[in-house]
Parts: C-alpha cells; sequence; structure tokens
C-alpha cells in the first residue's frame, strides 16, 4: 500500500504446550485493531479435540452500539450448530425489538413486488388480467393472490374463478367464489427468472363487467 | 434492439405494477417504487410477445395535494405548541 515498504512479521510459536496470555490492567486501555487493505482475509480456525468455553463477554455499565454489518449484493450468514445436544439463548431485553418474517421485511426494504392487472369482459368470459415475466437474475416469491369480478348487473352473477398458473401449463389453483377472493399462502410459491406468471379472472355472468386480478411476494 | 424505455420493465426496477389490458390487445403497464413520485406509464403492444412494440410511454407525477399537505402541517404545527 502507498509507499511504504511491505512489512512481514508474523509470531509463531512451536511447542507441546503453549501459553498466550494477553493480561491487560490499567485505569485506561486502548486495544485497537486495525486492519486495512486491498484485499484481507481474516479468518479463526478453532480446532481441537475438546473445547471448554469460547466466550464473548462484554459488561459494561454503557454500551454504545454493538454492530455487525453486512454489506454485500450477497451474503449469506450461516450458524451451524453440528451436537448431539444444544441450547441456543437469545436474550433480548430492550424496549421495541422488530423480528419480521420475510415477506414484511421485504416490504421495509423495499423489495416487495405487487402487480394488479385488470381487463373488461364479455358474456361469460374470462381474460388473463396479469402477464409478468420474473426478471433476469431474481427469484420472485408469491405469497398472495385474488381477483374480483365486477358486473355491471351483479345480480346475475353465477361465480368465478381466478387462476394463477406458472407458464408451462401448471395451474396453481383454480378457485371458485362468488364476486372475488383473495388467498394468502402460508408456504410462498418460488419462481425463478424467466418463467412467467398468468393470473386469469373469469366471471360466470351474462353480462359485462370488469375483471381485476392481482398478486405480490417479493423479488430476491 | 429492444427500446431502452423498456428497460425498467425487465429489470424489475419496481414495487407496483399495474396492467390494463385494452379491448385491442394492448396494454398500458405503469411502473413505480415506494418513496418515489414519479410513475412510468408505457403503453406496450404484443406485450412480452417477439414482435412487442412500445406505443408511447410518459412519467406522471403523483403527489399529494398541496391543500392536503398544508392541512398536515398546520395540524402538525398546533400540536407541538398547545
Amino acid at each position: 500500500m502507498g509507499d511504504y515498504t511491505d512489512w512481514t512479521d508474523s509470531i509463531e510459536l512451536l511447542g507441546s504446550e503453549i501459553q498466550l496470555p494477553i493480561d491487560l490492567q490499567g485505569a485506561y486501555i486502548q486495544l485497537p485493531v486495525d486492519i486495512q487493505g486491498q484485499y484481507i482475509n481474516l479468518s479463526c480456525d478453532i480446532v481441537a479435540q475438546s473445547i471448554g468455553n469460547i466466550a464473548i463477554d462484554i459488561a459494561s455499565q454503557s454500551i454504545g452500539n454493538i454492530n455487525v454489518n453486512i454489506s454485500s449484493q450477497s451474503a449469506t450468514l450461516n450458524v451451524n450448530i453440528s451436537s448431539q445436544s444444544a441450547n441456543v439463548t437469545i436474550s433480548i431485553s430492550a424496549q421495541n425489538v422488530g423480528v419480521y418474517l420475510q415477506p414484511e421485511w421485504s416490504a421495509r426494504q423495499g423489495t416487495d413486488i405487487n402487480i394488479v392487472g385488470s381487463a373488461q369482459t364479455t358474456l361469460y368470459n374470462g381474460a388473463n388480467v396479469i402477464d409478468w415475466t420474473v426478471p433476469e437474475g431474481h427469484e420472485c416469491y408469491i405469497n398472495q393472490f385474488g381477483g374480483i369480478w365486477y358486473l355491471l348487473t351483479p345480480t346475475v352473477s353465477l361465480g368465478g374463478r381466478v387462476a394463477l398458473s406458472i407458464w408451462g401449463g401448471e395451474l396453481i389453483a383454480p378457485i371458485s367464489g362468488v364476486n372475488g377472493v383473495a388467498f394468502a399462502l402460508t408456504k410462498p410459491i418460488k419462481v425463478t427468472a424467466g418463467q412467467r406468471i398468468i393470473v386469469t379472472v373469469l366471471g360466470y355472468s351474462s353480462d359485462q363487467g370488469t375483471l381485476i386480478g392481482f398478486f405480490s411476494g417479493y423479488l430476491t | 434492439m429492444m427500446d431502452k424505455r423498456l428497460y425498467r420493465l425487465y429489470q424489475g426496477d419496481y414495487n407496483f405494477m399495474t396492467q390494463e389490458w385494452q379491448s385491442d390487445g394492448t396494454v398500458i403497464v405503469s411502473l413505480y417504487k415506494h418513496n418515489d413520485d414519479k410513475i412510468h406509464r408505457l403503453h406496450i403492444k404484443n406485450l412480452y410477445q417477439e414482435n412487442e412494440e412500445l406505443i408511447k410511454d410518459e412519467i406522471v407525477t403523483a403527489k399529494v395535494p398541496n391543500h392536503i399537505l398544508n392541512r398536515m402541517r398546520e395540524v402538525i404545527d398546533n400540536a407541538s405548541t398547545e
């Protein structure tokens, strides 16, 4: 980096038993660890036949912030616990804590997708009111869909149907109802990039009217 | 080459989309995002087909009317002085 000379220093300890305690006591202690580099690989590998305890104890009358910030286009944070018996305790004591499921979190993060389509219907007819293809580089998770058929003379409505289909002919859910229906899915439907989603609304009626369909979910 | 005004449609750069299917088979697509008062309206012929064609596009600004904003400010100002 810069015009400084390269510097390499290593601490290598080889022995049958090594102890390297760091004991700092003082009225005021600073132990900054400043790592700057164009490329950094910081790994902490702990390999032992037996691990007694790995503890990070932070005790203070006042703690400003403990931040774990992960900023990346894509990130995976895995916590893998492989043990015959494990206890995971997360104890949070705060006036306000927000824990969000993905659909709600996506809305807060602005990655939700909400699509509404409409068309006019003729006698005893229906229409594809949404024709949408998942953009390249994304996956779509649909967690609700539905539709209504608004007829000029509602009294002659004989029911209808909303169908959500993924391009390829697979009809996911034909639904019967009177003048409209909406479903919230407990398990979202995953649709990959390039796949086409069609929402069809049918209103069985001898009158003309408006068909409206929708689905919503989030993109990853 | 695709009309660049259609790029947003294929990028997925929106949170809301409406598709208004017309009797002639064309579709009026509106795209907008959270916290954005600009609605991109695209009138498209043969949506997603090989011969897809953009007939017209426009940016519509969707703002809260000034008289409503003024009322909101008045409520906040008065509440803070009471």
